[in-house]
């Protein structure tokens, strides 16, 4: 059997079928460049590539291996599960070396631009103990089932912030020239998982101390709200829905909309609420999901009885200020899924893409909407302005835009625009695609009339959009007043019940993270022995796995690990590194869970004071 | 001349420890800033057998010599990064480390005198 055929049974082992897959695409594809075998001056084989009239060898021909070596000398020790991300296997000593002396079980992807490189890959060297010694993913261009988009659900599983830290990334020599546009598309990909994990990281961080206080505040709501999933019952699906946005353009078409009125669903974002009540406006609905947001921003009489979309996690001053229909989705809080499940019918979330803008978006997916016009969706520094004017300030100020990155723009040839607005951009940009393969005949209408260019939308001022597709009468408020309450009165009082008794729960939890303290505090003093009893430390391991799987099934827990993100971080991050010997292994366990748990005590305690604070006066 | 050479050592010490360490990838660049150097180096040591080395090793080395400098032109001429670092880091450094470390000491007489 040839090196060929055993690595193809290697890989077929670890990956069912990509034996298969890799024949048919060998049999099926024709190559797009001539690889040159060549002998290095120490035998081993090197390849050389030609394309485009140039060639360009992957190794060199007098040392083979020294690149790689140093390149992993710079690595140093990598922890467990560090994720190293490597471009190119045509020169096989790379892979070689970082495969043999890391000696922590590590998961390496490596992409492969070029199937023709890669079967020379499989016949150059063995891969047998190196897929039993790492988790080695494979992905090479032309593969069934290896494209980008599931290229980008890999490395979202495996690029999570806990990790990025760790992580690692090598272009091997020459593939940046030979295979330009794939090797920026691969970094791009990287960066732009890496970026939204950190975003979504840091966003976390900013609200999870007050989003305790908000779920609790706005829970209460939950018992007579609505749900999300009621719209598609009574919202037909052959009108457009109009997503307005607070970007600066929506100065330029603002008065537009009056015609859209009655034959659209037109849903605002909170801070566009202001300028649209100014302008003589009134949207069907507004959304604000913001946990911070000021209620100076929709605090105008004519707002409180606007229905509005939200979530719990919003700014609880805004949710008391107004007055009328609430439509809540679930945001995966386990403690409010008790609730939503008592509506009889199934939780249903809505992707959130990180803005507000976007959760409307998503909204007008979930309800079935095939047309969706975007007004004020800038996603840029238009004017060099973040805002339209008379939402943050009566006239927004122009800002010094000129070290912030520029993208493709609608009407401008680039546009300034800033790394989160980037992130929501990604998001339309595969989102939109992602409908348009799902939904037959799905269109969305960039009537923005400014801002940057959102792939896959076709671009048209308002005008024009309302002209060509709000052609049909409707009376949305009509449509929302046929729903009732997403609980029936016997759901109601449970819900209340429950809502009371939630600082006992917060109690228990106290109680349980104590026993789950006194565990740490025994396998610190195990480990302090200068002989440990295996069996012992074993077990206690054991019985510290079964507490704490115990601990985190309570939906109360959930609220207080989010609260402790940043603990969880550190102790994500730390979870991927070993010690070398079990005593210190032991020692580090029970510092850290020592410290945790005594988090987890203090948090639940805080929480149930702060429940029973606001439960008790629920009506 | 041994001056210039200590010169042309460090500048290819640092083109190639950009390259191993750092992973820049612009010793193309870099090094079409001291071709000038490295033909003027490999003239200097074909001119004549300057350190008595013997002549057969000395015939194999001017060989070796010219073999470098012509994948130093093709890596040029083909923008091959990994063949320029192959024969600037493998090959010729290896010669002027020989020359600036290791016959300093042997180098009674500067030939620019």
């Amino acid at each position: 059997m040839t090196t060929y055929e055993k690595n193809l049974k290697i890989l077929a082992k670890y990956y069912p079928g990509m034996d298969t897959i890799i024949t048919e695409a060998k049999d099926h594809m024709e190559p797009d460049l001539e690889i040159v075998e060549e002998s290095a001056y120490d035998g081993t084989t090197v390849l050389k590539i030609k394309k485009d009239h140039k060639s360009y060898y992957l190794n060199g021909k007098r040392n083979t291996k020294d690149p790689a070596k140093m390149w992993v000398d710079t690595l140093r020790e990598l922890q467990r599960n560090a994720p190293v991300l490597m471009m190119g296997v045509g020169n096989p000593s790379y892979l070689q070396e970082l495969v043999e002396r890391t000696e922590k079980r590590i998961t390496i992807i490596v992409y492969e631009p070029s199937l023709w490189i890669f079967l020379k890959f499989l016949e150059m060297v063995n891969i047998e103990r190196w897929m039993e010694k790492h988790l080695i993913i494979f992905w090479v261009d032309g593969l069934e089932g290896m494209d980008e988009k599931q290229m980008r659900i890999m490395l979202g599983r495996i690029l999570k912030y806990e990790m990025l830290n760790l992580s690692r990334r090598i272009i091997l020599p020459n593939y940046e020239v030979i295979f330009a546009e794939k090797a920026l598309n691969f970094a791009r990909i990287c960066r732009e998982i890496a970026m939204r994990e950190v975003v979504q990281f840091n966003t976390q961080q900013v609200f999870s101390n007050v989003m305790a206080k908000n779920l609790f505040a706005n829970a209460r709501y939950l018992c007579n709200g609505y749900k999300t999933t009621q719209l598609p019952g009574v919202i037909p699906k052959d009108i457009p829905g109009i997503l307005v946005a607070a970007g600066p353009s929506l100065n330029k078409n603002i008065l537009e909309l009056k015609r859209a009125k009655g034959k659209a669903f037109i849903v605002a974002v909170d801070t566009a609420i202001k300028p649209l009540l100014k302008a003589g406006i009134i949207p069907d609905m507004f959304v604000i999901i913001d946990a911070m947001k000021p209620l100076e921003l929709v605090e105008l009489k004519e707002a409180k009885n606007i229905p509005l979309m939200t979530t719990l996690n919003a700014s609880p001053e805004v949710l008391e200020y107004h007055e009328g229909m609430k439509f809540f989705y679930n945001e995966g809080y386990q403690f409010a899924e008790r609730i939503f499940l008592k509506t009889g019918q199934p939780v249903q979330d809505i992707p959130s893409g990180g803005s507000v803008a976007t959760n409307v978006f998503s909204l007008f997916c979930r309800i079935g909407i095939k047309t969706i016009i975007l007004v004020g969706q800038d996603l840029a520094y238009t004017g060099n302005k973040s805002h339209a004017d008379g939402t943050f300030q009566k006239v927004m100020e122009e800002e010094d835009t000129s070290n912030f990155m520029m993208v493709e723009g609608n009407y401008e040839e680039k546009v300034p625009t800033r790394t989160d607005f980037k992130v929501f951009l990604d998001w339309y940009n595969q989102s939109i695609e992602i409908c348009q393969k799902q939904v037959a005949d799905f269109r969305v209408i960039n009537a923005t009339e400014g801002g940057a260019k959102i792939q896959h939308t076709e671009i048209m001022t308002l005008s024009e959009a309302i002209d060509q597709e709000c052609t049909k009468e409707i009376d949305i408020q009509e449509c929302l007043g046929k729903l009732e309450p997403m609980l029936k009165e016997e759901a109601r009082e449970w819900a209340r019940k429950y809502l009371h008794g939630l600082p006992q729960e917060f109690e228990k939890l106290k109680v349980d993270s104590g026993k789950l303290k006194k565990s740490y505090e025994k396998l610190d003093k195990i480990c302090n022995r200068k002989n440990i009893d295996q069996k012992e430390y074993l077990n206690l391991l054991k019985k510290i796995k079964k507490i704490s799987t115990a601990m985190e099934k309570a939906s109360t827990y959930q609220l207080v690990a989010i609260t402790l993100s940043n603990a969880q971080y550190i102790m994500g991050n730390e979870e991927f590194m070993s010690e070398d010997t079990m005593q210190k292994e032991g020692k580090e366990i029970a510092r850290k869970g020592i410290l945790y748990t005594k988090n987890v005590i203090e948090m639940a305690e805080l929480f149930r004071e702060m429940a029973e604070d606001i439960f008790a006066d629920l009506a | 001349m041994m001056k210039d050479w200590q010169d042309l050592y460090k500048s290819l010490g640092g083109i190639s420890i950009d390259y191993l360490i750092y992973q820049k990838r612009d010793n193309i660049e870099q090094s079409k800033k001291i071709i000038p150097q490295i033909q003027k180096f490999v003239l200097w040591f074909l001119e004549e057998n300057r350190y008595g080395i013997e002549a057969e090793l000395y015939q194999g080395l001017s060989q070796n010599l010219v073999n470098i400098l012509a994948d130093i032109l093709e890596a040029l001429e083909q923008e091959d990064m990994v063949l320029m670092h192959d024969a600037l880091t493998y090959g010729l450094l290896e010669y002027l480390e020989l020359i600036v470390v290791n016959l300093k000491q042997e180098e009674l007489v500067d030939d620019d005198v």
